[in-house]
């Protein structure tokens, strides 16, 4: 009878404790890092936070390397050196190391994009040289790196400085093989003097594996050009002799023609109406109608130069970000599979045409 | 048992045929002789302290008077009885009594319960009959505004102990020929007299005779009031939820009437319980309806809220600490790990623990005396609370979800409904630490399927939302609606007059 009763009371009690994962047993671990400089190498670094109280904010409290075959060999190889199991739910940087992605990113990430808790909206960044070591290095006054990566990524983000990614974003071009999609990630690197990290630029992929790369300015434009504009985009253009213009992009339109003859190459037309606000022009006399026209014509045909510049790098490293190939073989999926597109993607004719027009020229908030 | 209605007789002539029984067969009838009278009624009696017999001879009248002296305004007697019986010259004597309230019993057994009452019993010689004086006299409490129904704005009395004075505060407030009184005379020995209150004119027959049919099954030594008349006649007894509601509240109770709701009222008790209610009617405050619309409408919302807070956040709080840590923002993670790293305790038994702990603060807060019970307060609340946190045996988090679980569940203004809700949330903490949101989930989908099964009166309890009628919804249950806007009666009660308001806001024109 006692038996039964006891049976009965674990049946009650104890129902569902196999899938209890207590807040308190768990290391919550915010970033981590991967530097896979072989295929049968995978390093894996885990960045625990502490938490902080009203004394002392939170900080990094260890940061846990380990290297196994794949990715979950080495979690695995960091559970026993962590003083609880690592839960990976809450992270919101991935740091990959530039060397690592080479030849293919995706058994980087094949573990995350199985696992049910992996978190989706967590920023892939690019390191330039080895991630571990950006865990490792001393931030000054950011006590808590993995937050200090996301906020920084985040705030480019906002200035269209990097594309806005994601663990999910990144996905649909890994998987999607030949057929005009490409993914990019923001790149960053670490300056040792300062003690600070730096967002360099982006890293452009073709299919898996990094094909290029381009500065912050050019990743501005690249943004603009593919209509992902963030909460505010800044240029900066010279103007004749020793003078530049700092211009805030504020509304853009695009539009985008594609022409598929059956013979003959395929090319685009890409137009961009756009409106800008002037921050910064020290000869000024913005409120003449003439010198307006002429800013006007000069910026449009700046911004035509970086975008045709801009393009050709990524004509150069064979990725489609546009998404040009997606459109056509929407458009015309025979004609699209005729074409090849990884051969005729870099031969593409791109005429872009820019019309800039000023809209503000005084305070700006 | 019968029921008497308001009107047709007098009050003072029932019985409850209950408590006579055994006794009417060895009683016989009066005789001639008052000394025999009396002595027969006082063996009936036993020998009581308090009952007082006194002889009186004048000119005309010969007699003995039979009372109870503590129960009797001893005063009145002597100006309403005894000093006309001494001045009078008429032949009928009794005639010349001066007392508002008199009868003639032939039954013994019938004087006896109008001697209980606190009736004088008047035996004159020569007559088989005794006649029976009220000259009760009562003992009164101040109307008082109840300490536990306290508005901002509106009137400010309340319900005594006595059933005559809270009938006069409704009367006093509804003047309406349609306001009937029916008595009912419960408890075989405590002879409790109860009221049955309803406005015929709205309130449905059927319920009114359902109630009827409930008080008049009751068949019990002693009522206590108001509690065992709840039991008696309310439709489930084990359901948490109250589905009566109880109130102290004369403006409240005629609302209720007004609706076509039916009041029952018992002699010693301040609290008049009102049947049939809904879920939502218990959140219903009298203040909102002093209050203007848009912040009573507000008012009314917060405490729904705080009615999901109160039943759902330790349950959250527990699901989240132990199965879904996800779905904490990143920053929220850290200082809420912060607080439980160091906790010995499974987040159940700290949470419980707190609870447990607080329930019992406010146990011990009721009981003592106000300036104590602030003591209490003050050393339960903040001092045992800081001490816990900083000790480590239970996180702030855990404090602070406790805290506002246990403030929020004051927020009812009906504090069954308050009791309920603090009791509900035990059972989901359990469900939460077992399962998780999905126990969460199926402790709350249990409680809706029980709301919406539950009756008050035969009448559904989860109206308007089971059976769903969205005009009642957006009328007077989540918004309160201005006045003018309320052209009918909610449907839960049932009223056989619908309309209640036509064309107030229609002003003459000028």
């Amino acid at each position: 009878m006692k038996k039964w009763i006891g049976l009965g009371l674990s049946c009650l009690l104890l129902a569902g404790c196999w899938d209890e994962r207590q807040l308190k047993e768990r290391s919550i671990i915010f970033g981590a890092a991967i530097d896979a400089p072989s295929k049968e190498e995978i390093a894996f670094t885990v960045a625990i936070p502490e938490p902080g109280n009203e004394q002392k904010p939170a900080s990094t409290k260890q940061v846990i390397s380990a290297t196994g075959r794949t990715v979950r060999e080495s979690t695995r190889k960091i559970d026993r050196k962590a003083s609880a199991v690592v839960e990976i739910g809450k992270m919101r940087v991935l740091l990959i190391s530039k060397e690592s992605i080479q030849h293919d990113i995706y058994p980087l990430l094949d573990d995350l994009y199985r696992n049910a808790r992996s978190p989706l909206n967590a920023k892939i960044i690019i390191t330039e040289g080895k991630a571990e070591p950006f865990f490792r290095n001393e931030i000054e006054g950011e006590p808590l790196y993995s937050t200090y990566y996301h906020t920084l990524i985040e705030s480019a983000e906002d200035s269209t400085m990097v594309p806005n990614t994601n663990l999910q974003r990144f996905a649909s071009p890994l998987f999607d093989k030949s057929d005009g999609e490409a993914a990019m990630a923001p790149l960053i690197t670490f300056n040792k003097e300062e003690k600070m990290a730096e967002v360099k630029g982006t890293a452009l992929f073709n299919d898996r594996r990094i094909a290029g790369e381009l500065s912050v300015a050019e990743t501005t434009v690249l943004l603009l050009m593919n209509d992902e504009k963030g909460k505010d985009a800044t240029l900066t253009f010279p103007m004749g002799k020793e003078e530049n213009m700092t211009i805030r992009i504020e509304k853009m339109k695009r539009k985008m023609k594609l022409h598929m003859p059956k013979d003959g190459p395929a090319s685009v037309d890409l137009s961009y109406q756009l409106s800008y606000r002037v921050t910064d022009y020290p000869p000024g006399h913005l409120e003449e109608q003439k010198v307006v026209k002429k800013v006007n014509k000069k910026i449009s045909d700046e911004i035509k130069q970086s975008m045709d510049k801009t393009m050709d790098k990524i004509k150069e490293a064979e990725s489609d970000i546009l998404g040009i190939g997606l459109s056509m073989s929407a458009k015309d999926p025979d004609r699209f599979k005729q074409l090849k597109w990884e051969n005729a993607y870099p031969e593409l004719n791109v005429k872009i045409h820019v019309k800039a027009e000023i809209i503000e020229s005084g305070i700006t908030f | 048992m019968a029921v008497w209605r308001s009107g047709e007789d007098d009050p003072l002539s029932l019985t409850a045929g209950g408590n006579t029984k055994p006794q009417s067969n060895d009683s016989s009838l009066f005789s001639l002789s008052a000394a025999e009278n009396t002595k027969q009624l006082i063996d009936l009696l036993g020998k009581s302290g308090d009952l007082k017999e006194r002889t009186f001879s004048y000119e005309k009248a010969e007699g003995r008077l039979l009372y109870f002296e503590t129960i009797v305004d001893s005063g009145r007697i002597e100006e309403s009885i005894l000093r006309p019986l001494s001045e009078t010259d008429m032949q009928n004597v009794e005639e010349a009594l001066t007392v508002l309230e008199r009868e003639e019993i032939a039954d013994p057994d019938k004087a006896i319960a109008a001697l209980m009452q606190g009736k004088v019993l008047l035996f004159l010689e020569g007559r088989s009959v005794c006649i029976a004086c009220g000259v009760e006299t009562f003992f009164l409490r101040s109307i008082m505004e109840p300490a536990n129904e306290k508005v901002i704005r509106g009137s400010h009395d309340g319900f005594v102990e006595n059933l005559n004075t809270n009938i006069a505060l409704i009367r006093e407030r509804l003047k309406s020929p349609g306001l009937m009184i029916e008595y009912v005379q419960l408890g075989q020995k405590t002879n409790t007299r109860v009221a049955i209150i309803y406005e015929k004119e709205i309130a449905n027959p059927e319920l009114v005779e359902e109630l009827k049919r409930r008080v008049n099954s009751i068949d019990m030594d002693m009522m206590f009031d108001p509690g065992f008349l709840e039991d008696m006649v309310e439709d489930s007894t084990l359901s948490p939820f109250p589905q009566v509601l109880n109130t102290e509240r004369p403006d409240r109770a005629i609302a209720n009437i007004m609706d076509g709701r039916i009041a029952l009222f018992g002699d010693g008790s301040p609290t008049c319980i009102i049947m049939p209610v809904t879920f939502f009617a218990l959140y219903q405050s009298p203040d909102d309806y002093n209050a203007r619309t848009i912040p009573g409408s507000f008012y009314r919302l917060l405490r729904f809220l705080s009615f999901l807070i109160a039943i759902l956040m330790p349950g959250l709080y527990i699901a989240i600490v132990g199965f879904h840590l996800e779905v904490l923002p990143a920053d929220l993670i850290l200082t809420i790990k912060g607080g439980v790293q160091t906790v010995p305790f499974p987040p159940i038994f700290e949470v419980l623990a707190m609870e447990t702990a607080i329930e019992i603060i406010r146990e011990a807060g009721v009981r003592l005396p106000t300036p104590i019970g602030q003591t209490i307060g003050i050393v339960g609340g903040l001092i045992i609370g800081d001490a816990v946190v900083s000790a480590g045996f239970a996180s702030r988090t855990t404090v602070i979800v406790v805290a506002v679980t246990a403030i929020s569940s004051f927020v009812a203004p009906s504090a069954e409904m308050s009791t309920a809700t603090r009791l509900i949330r035990f059972p989901l903490m359990i469900l939460a630490s077992l399962f998780g949101f999905y126990g969460l989930m199926f402790g709350v989908v249990l409680i809706a399927m029980h709301l919406c099964k539950l009756e008050s009166l035969g009448r559904p309890y989860f109206a308007p939302l089971a059976p769903f009628r969205l005009k009642d919804m957006l009328r007077d249950t989540f918004i309160k609606q201005p006045a003018w806007k309320k052209k009918t009666r909610p449907l839960d009660s049932h009223p056989i007059r619908e309309g209640a308001e036509f064309g107030s806001r229609e002003w003459v024109k000028k």
